[in-house]
């Protein structure tokens, strides 16, 4: 198959799977199942709750509160290796984006599986197709996860959840540099308040390509200097919708191993 | 990441450059010049406030953001948050591709500059000189860091305007609040952290919108530039982040500080037609061949270009305003079909006229390696029998033709009174006067087609 053949596939295959029926795993849901981590995240966040709370409650816009949640969650996990916490932005910006005026009850957690499962596997592709340096993974790949996420949220439709992939893969990439704890979770913050801002604009009918991460001039070909963009399309797509990578992932606590991994953190 | 001494750190030197020429002022001939590109910008963004997506990115940034202080071109009595602000005034002045383009760089930094100047000019009190004097630094610096990345920048697929857009947009709203040289330092290194802009986006909303994204990374990094530092400071010009982004040097792309008044403001083509700046030279050879031929009397038309220049603009089928845009087929075509190559050429009317749409599908792109990406020669098989060939090396508008001042307020008044006609004479004293104005209450009244109290 060539570039060109999929160019297009992985993003109908992102925007589908995003706005699909999703049947919540185990590890996502509330119970002993729950992967701790996630566990501590969606607690924090008070997501089982139909009363958003304090946060809910605040007179907090929807960006000033992705801000607020990403900072605090980018603290908690800033020293884990990227393709774990690869879902730490979704998830932040997903809230930001059911501030009050939203309630979706039982759909929230789906769109946060959802959200979390498209980073983690693009983490993944970029991880082992060594694309992921210099690169700060996890501010560039996360906000894919959260645009879906958001879309599903705010019931967006086919085109316009192409068009918040779109707005937010222009923005990804972030490179990764030798910032202070707090400064980084800052990072995760920004980006996270940008997605909502992506969402809300292609909720309003302003788009961009269909190919914005396959397309020769794309997220991929741009990071991309030597190749490796089909891998990364193919390792991404690789049983989506079929198999959660996120719960692998979380579990095991880490990057699966490159052919050629010196065991650095690849942040 | 290279681990670059604070005294070698590209930034630095940038900002020491750019703190010491805001004191001074502006040199007269630099000064001059920012007026002509600010007055062409500020036109381009006025008339491209009717762009309906203008109100639908106001909508989102005031969902997202919430209410704000910051202005908006064209928007008497409206305020959006800095950043939305930001998102929507460099939209408004390059989606409509009539503003400004640097050829080497293929950068339009009018936007950009305008952008952080109008998201922070409510809150500052600073001359009309001032003004200036921060927006053409803003255009500097931004063509200083473009021009170290490319060429190879560009060719990568990276759409320099928007991922060079925070840098002037961080260097105009930095100076004008005031920034340090060290603050201001840390202001460009955290504006190129986060790189936005895909070639991909060309021909959709997504192209404005991502230069828009990218002023508005600039000016949050001029927020977050007091307080956030780096570890190891150095971004712009340095290491893997240089790597990553052009192919320059091993490790190496370090922006150039003019020398003396050799500022690449000076180096400017305002756009005299509403398309991509590759297409202009054709688009204005097929106007002059209107002049002598009438379409009705084509039967073949060969338009010799550099090679890149199809690749940027060789689409002979465009369906939207957009994508006609950047279609020199279609530049051509319309030219060619009306004698005009203004914005009515690149409506959906002329693009759907069977006349044009004919004319378009009879033009043949020709790459030619000894043109220049500037250039173009159209050829036309007249029904005579003859051909006949014009050539164009550099469209009016640029460096080495450059529209006369009557000619800059004529299309600033044009676009203007696309939006308002009864606002053009005060946008245009209001820019032009702005060397000498006390504050900025006229200029911003003027912009935003109201009257501004402070």
């Amino acid at each position: 198959m060539s570039t060109d053949e999929r160019a297009g596939r992985l993003e109908d295959s992102f925007v589908s799977f995003a706005l699909g029926e999703v049947d919540v795993p185990s590890w996502a849901r509330p119970g002993p199942e729950r992967i701790p981590l996630l566990a501590v995240l969606f607690a924090a966040a008070d997501l089982d709750a139909s009363d958003r709370g304090p946060a809910g409650g605040a007179a907090l816009t929807a960006a000033d509160l992705a801000i607020l949640l990403g900072d605090v969650a980018g603290r908690d996990v800033d020293d884990s290796p990227a393709c774990v916490n690869a879902h730490v932005v979704p998830t932040m910006a997903a809230l930001a984006a059911l501030s009050p005026s939203v309630d979706r009850g039982d759909g929230d957690l789906e769109a946060l599986v959802v959200g979390i499962e498209a980073s983690v596997r693009l983490a993944e592709a970029l991880h082992a197709a060594d694309l992921t340096v210099p690169w700060d993974a996890a501010a560039t790949t996360a906000g894919i996860g959260a645009a879906l996420a958001c879309s599903r949220i705010l019931g967006l439709d086919h085109a316009h959840t192409h068009a918040a992939l779109a707005l937010v893969a222009t923005q990804a990439p972030q490179f990764a540099v030798d910032l202070a704890p707090l400064e980084r979770s800052r990072q995760l913050a920004w980006a996270s308040a940008c997605v909502v801002e992506a969402v809300f604009a292609a909720a309003e009918g302003v788009g961009g390509p269909v190919t914005a991460l396959t397309g020769p001039r794309g997220l991929f070909a741009v990071m991309a200097s030597s190749g490796g963009i089909g891998s990364v399309i193919d390792t991404t797509r690789r049983g989506l919708g079929a198999a959660w990578r996120t719960e692998d992932h979380l579990r095991a606590g880490g990057c699966p191993p490159r052919d050629d991994d010196s065991g650095e953190d690849d942040r | 990441m290279s681990d670059v001494p604070e005294s070698a750190r590209p930034s630095a030197a940038l900002a020491q450059w750019l703190r010491e020429q805001y004191e001074q002022g502006a040199p007269p001939r630099i000064e001059a010049e920012a007026v002509r590109c600010l007055l062409n910008g500020v036109g381009a963004g006025i008339g491209g406030t009717a762009n309906p997506a203008v109100s639908r990115l106001m909508a989102a940034g005031r969902k997202a953001w919430g209410p704000g202080e910051a202005f908006v071109l064209g928007h008497a009595g409206e305020r959006l948050h800095p950043y939305a602000s930001a998102v929507v005034n460099a939209f408004a002045v390059t989606q409509d591709d009539f503003d400004d383009a640097h050829a080497a760089t293929i950068v339009h930094p009018a936007a950009a500059s305008i952008a952080g100047l109008l998201s922070v000019a409510g809150e500052v009190d600073v001359t009309g000189s001032m003004l200036l004097a921060a927006f053409a630094l803003g255009c500097e610096a931004q063509l200083s860091v473009a021009g170290a990345l490319s060429p190879s920048h560009y060719e990568r697929g990276w759409h320099t305007s928007a991922t060079t857009a925070a840098v002037g947009a961080a260097t105009t709203a930095g100076l004008l609040v005031d920034l340090d040289v060290a603050s201001l330092a840390n202001a460009l290194d955290l504006a190129m952290l986060r790189v936005v802009g895909l070639r991909e986006a060309h021909g959709t909303l997504m192209k404005g919108y991502q230069v828009g994204k990218g002023a508005a990374h600039g000016v949050r990094a001029v927020a977050e530039a007091r307080t956030m530092s780096l570890r190891n400071p150095a971004i712009i010009g340095v290491g893997d982040v240089a790597r990553s982004l052009s192919n320059e040097g091993d490790d190496r792309a370090v922006p150039v500080i003019p020398a003396g008044e050799q500022w690449e403001l000076l180096r400017l083509t305002y756009k005299p037609y509403p398309a991509g700046i590759v297409c202009c030279s054709g688009i204005e050879a097929a106007l002059d061949a209107s002049r002598s031929i009438a379409s009705s009397d084509i039967d073949g038309i060969r338009l010799r270009v550099a090679p890149l220049v199809i690749e940027l603009a060789g689409d002979a089928s465009p369906a939207t305003e957009m994508q006609a845009r950047v279609s020199l087929p279609h530049g051509v075509a319309a030219a060619l079909r009306y004698g005009r190559a203004g914005l009515p050429q690149f409506s959906q009317a002329a693009i759907d006229d069977p006349d044009v749409v004919d004319l378009r599908g009879r033009v043949v792109m020709v790459a030619d390696e000894e043109v220049s990406r500037s250039a173009a020669i159209l050829e036309i098989d007249a029904a005579d029998g003859q051909t006949h060939t014009w050539r164009i090396d550099e469209p009016r508008g640029a460096p080495d033709r450059p529209l006369s001042d009557e000619d800059l307020r004529a299309k600033v008044a044009e676009l203007v009174a696309g939006v308002d006609a009864a606002a053009t004479d005060a946008v245009i004293d209001a820019t032009v006067g702005l060397a000498a104005a006390p504050d900025a209450a006229v200029f911003l009244g003027a912009v935003t087609l109201g009257e501004v109290r402070r």
